[in-house]
């Protein structure tokens, strides 16, 4: 057995995900056939594969997905920005951290997506109060690991460039900022990841369009192919995304690679 | 973040934001005030509206949302290191089940809500299924993590040792128990946000059922004491669970922040 896995795709990467999607699909297959699932609990494979192309075709797929992918950008825009500041902030002034630090330790606790019901009285169907959750949901993540890899940065580093002649913000963008990247592109990596989760999560209610929208739409009139197609390209994108992340990660810090599972 | 000293002369700064936060909030209600919709309520507004929830519906959403939560986590957790010890352990397990939940693992368990309302209706299982999937993919990656990283030395000092296989099931636990707790932990925190997406979308009892109620009638104070509500809840469960840790493994520290 061992022999067998010496060929198999690292764990944690996107081949491992395409293999397992295999495996999972011989089951669902297998189970449809021999059971006879009814379509409300299990469609077949290619009763969803249907499902799928007929939405596609229809342009109804394209819409939702690009609603979800708009509010994604913008969201994780906004989030990112406003978290690299904050994390900033946090680590290099301690007058910013003293004032920061409580807000943002309070504000943690509360839940992006207990906010959704908020939102929909505040923003009603619009793409602000999406662009809020997904927002909200990546900021704090990528503020408390740009604070933290900030602060472990190697103080003989800062030393060393400070004797250099390096200070204010040429110490920041030149120095500082490139010792925390690692760390800055972890918190940006399960930033997108969650940012992608909340789309679909804030488009279950008082959304008109979406890939949320749409498969709780399904569910209402209980199109189980549709649910399922839908989740299937809710993975795919979730792959893809966090894929483009790694690859960044890769062309920016090719020193260090992220280890499997 | 900064653990340098001189905390004294910060303090104000602490204040500051303290008077910010409380500061803005009224200053957001007053410039959003209108007698037919409460937009932004007054801090007062929601503390009174809480106090009405209280005497009628609050505890038992508390309750119905706190069931969900744990029990689809302890549900979720027990699998999850049970998948977990056999993906770190045993090859043929290891080949088949981690790259299926590699490839589950993209589709968000909040994805499921949809599904799971199909196969269980609107009730219990519809929520709590989805708090098990939450925490049955972290803890099993964790676990894998932590067991197949065990020391070497431990394994031949326990076949050396003839150990049973209970023992040594014994020995790979505790091994992989600092992993496993960092797992358990970060599923009971992700669990609170799976509830209460769970609960507006099958919105029949719980926390986000009252928050969904709220937001249909226009009842924004209604809609902040459950925010309120769930990130008091979330804050106690980490303290809890830190505790319990302390007390069960006093000899895992350092991770305590995540």
């Amino acid at each position: 057995m061992n022999r067998f896995a010496r060929y198999l795709p690292s764990p944690g990467g996107a081949a491992s995900a395409v293999l397992g999607f295999l495996i999972l699909l011989a089951v669902w297959w297998g189970t449809s056939a021999i059971f006879h699932t009814r379509a409300v609990i299990l469609p077949s494979p290619p009763a969803v594969w249907r499902a799928l192309t007929e939405m596609a075709a229809a342009g109804a797929l394209g819409v939702d997905v690009r609603t979800s992918l708009v509010e994604l950008f913008w969201g994780f825009l906004v989030g990112t920005t406003l978290g690299l500041a904050t994390g900033m902030a946090l680590a290099r002034s301690r007058a910013a951290a003293a004032f920061l630090e409580p807000i943002v330790e309070t504000f943690r606790f509360i839940l992006p997506f207990s906010m959704v019901p908020l939102l929909v009285v505040w923003f009603g169907t619009s793409i602000l109060g999406k662009i809020f959750v997904v927002a909200y949901a990546c900021y704090f993540v990528v503020a408390i690991n740009t604070a933290a890899a900030i602060a472990d940065t190697d103080p003989l580093i800062l030393k060393a460039a400070r004797m250099l002649g390096y200070s204010g913000m040429r110490l920041l963008l030149r120095v500082v900022l490139p010792a925390a990247l690692p760390r800055i592109l972890t918190g940006l990596q399960v930033a997108i990841a969650y940012a992608w989760v909340s789309v679909i999560a804030a488009e279950y209610i008082g959304a008109q369009a979406g890939l949320g929208y749409m498969i709780t739409n399904a569910q209402t009139g209980l199109e189980t192919d549709k649910v399922i197609a839908g989740m299937v390209v809710i993975g795919a994108v979730g792959l893809v995304l966090s894929q483009a992340v790694a690859l960044l990660r890769r062309l920016a810090i090719p020193y260090r690679s992220s280890a499997g599972w | 973040m900064s653990g340098r000293p001189e905390k004294g002369s910060l303090i104000g700064y602490r204040l500051a934001a303290i008077l910010f936060v409380l500061g803005g909030w009224l200053l957001l209600s007053w410039i959003f005030y209108s007698p037919r919709l409460e937009l932004i309520p007054t801090p007062w507004r929601v503390a009174t509206r809480l106090v009405e929830l209280a005497h009628t519906e609050l505890l038992s959403d508390i309750l119905a949302s706190l069931g969900e939560a744990l029990g689809g986590w302890v549900l979720g957790s027990i699998l999850g290191i049970a998948i977990g010890v056999l993906i770190g352990r045993i090859t043929p397990v290891r080949l088949l089940l981690r790259p299926v939940i590699d490839f589950l693992r993209f589709i968000s368990p909040l994805a499921w809500v949809p599904l799971a309302i199909l196969w269980f209706g609107i009730g219990y299982w519809s929520k709590a299924s989805i708090i098990v999937l939450i925490s049955l993919f972290t803890v099993v990656v964790n676990t894998a993590q932590g067991v197949s990283s065990i020391d070497g030395e431990l394994v031949k000092a326990g076949k050396s040792l003839h150990l049973s296989f209970r023992q040594r099931l014994e020995v790979a636990l505790m091994s992989a128990m600092p992993d496993i707790l960092v797992g358990l932990r970060y599923a009971l925190g992700a669990a609170w946000g799976g509830v209460v997406i769970a609960e507006l979308v099958a919105g029949d009892v719980g926390i986000g059922a009252m928050e969904s109620f709220g937001g249909q009638s226009f009842d924004v104070a209604q809609i902040m004491v459950g925010m309120l509500t769930l990130a008091v809840l979330g804050y106690g469960a980490n303290w809890g669970f830190m505790r319990a840790q302390q007390a069960l493994f006093p000899w895992i520290v350092g991770n305590r922040e995540a």
